[in-house]
């Protein structure tokens, strides 16, 4: 099952299921940034961007995924320097990268840039104690993970 | 006055038998459509109309990439859309469409947020996709809250003979009903049975597989003369 949105595509895995849709652009005209959700739970169709509505689903060994695009100009910041889809690592995550921390859950965040399109990755598991599975699930969906320059 | 008579009956004859032609190639007409497989007519129906539920049996695939792992498509709102029918929660799909008046009827039911669906399953409907379907007509007769996906493949994957039409995806991607009904009531009792009945097979394999441990446990395999 492929997910295939505004030049990402997502090759999903079994039990994974995902949504991906373009963001109200600031200037008239000009193309809408991405915002894609995955997750190993169904996702319900009012979500917030950063999985509000979605995290308190997930049981110990779900995940949750949100890839957040930004302006086209935000990627010569240094924020944005990292190049390519990050490699996630079990060390990366901790349950203090939440906005609400509750139950367990353990959250992880990546600035980086694919064909000079610069993103943000929050990826949210579901029991911080179960990160290395979490991280190697979230993983594996990455690289099933494809990003392509697009213009404006 | 004869001559009159005999003009008459001939007339008459002569009508009589265009009539029985007329009549005779109506009936052919009529039985060709019926081996076609018209005259379902589920918008006309009043009440609840027969339906099929179909037993358990493995996912359809279809030519494409549309399986019964997953529903794609996209939503009114353009968000690309893959929804997993393996992630382990039941579904049941709902194919609508805006221009069929028996959907009215769901189209309505759904309106309820505390909807009552079997086994517990999330809803969602499903439609053609948005260059075989209006998009305003449907986004008129939708509800904000339910989850409406437009994918041509998911019914193409999917065999839907014509809408409304239902089919109950278990968490493992297993079809365990489908059917079509003119009523939401007549869908929950049908598709509820459905859900009752699997529920009921997979327990009687379960202790089916629970006595063979036993026995196996025991020493005693198929065929030991003890079990004759």
């Amino acid at each position: 099952m492929n997910l295939d949105h505004a030049g990402v595509r997502v090759a999903l895995p079994t039990g994974w299921e995902a949504r991906a849709r373009l963001q109200p652009s600031n200037r008239p005209g000009a193309r809408g940034n991405l915002l894609l959700h995955a997750a190993t739970v169904p996702l319900p169709a009012e979500r917030g961007d950063f999985g509000s509505g979605v995290v308190e689903l997930l049981g110990p060994d779900d995940v949750f995924l949100s890839l957040f695009e930004y302006d086209r100009a935000d990627a010569g910041k240094a924020l944005f320097a990292a190049q390519g889809l990050p490699a996630l690592r079990p060390s990366d995550f901790s349950t203090k990268h939440l906005q609400r921390t509750a139950d367990g859950r353990s959250g992880g965040q990546w600035f980086f840039q694919v064909a000079g399109r610069p993103f943000c990755l929050f990826v949210v598991l579901g029991s911080h104690s179960r990160r290395a599975a979490g991280a190697a699930r979230a993983s594996a969906l990455l690289f099933r993970t494809t990003v392509k320059e697009l213009s404006g | 006055m004869t001559a009159v008579v005999a003009a008459l009956a001939v007339a008459v004859l002569l009508l009589a038998v265009l009539v029985a032609g007329l009549l005779r190639s109506h009936a052919e007409i009529l039985k060709a459509l019926h081996e076609l497989g018209a005259g379902l007519e589920l918008d006309r129906a009043e009440g609840p109309v027969d339906v099929t539920i179909e037993g358990v049996r493995t996912p359809r695939r279809a030519a494409g990439a549309q399986t019964a792992e997953a529903v794609t498509g996209e939503t009114l709102d353009g968000e690309a859309v893959a929804l997993s029918l393996t992630a382990g929660t039941d579904t049941l799909l709902a194919f609508l469409s805006s221009g069929c008046s028996t959907c009215g009827a769901f189209w309505e039911a759904f309106a309820e947020r505390e909807l009552d669906v079997p086994g517990g399953a999330r809803l969602v409907v499903v439609t053609k996709g948005l260059d075989e379907e209006s998009a305003s007509a449907l986004a008129a007769r939708a509800p904000r809250h339910v989850q409406l996906v437009a994918s041509s493949s998911a019914w193409e994957g999917f065999a839907v003979p014509g809408s409304p039409y239902f089919v109950y995806v278990d968490g493992t991607g297993r079809v365990i009903g489908e059917g079509s009904a003119a009523t939401w009531s007549a869908v929950v009792s049908l598709m509820g049975q459905a859900h009752a009945d699997d529920a009921h097979r997979r327990g009687r394999l379960s202790r089916q597989g629970r006595d063979d441990a036993a026995l196996s446990a025991a020493g005693i395999r198929p065929g030991d003369p003890s079990l004759s």
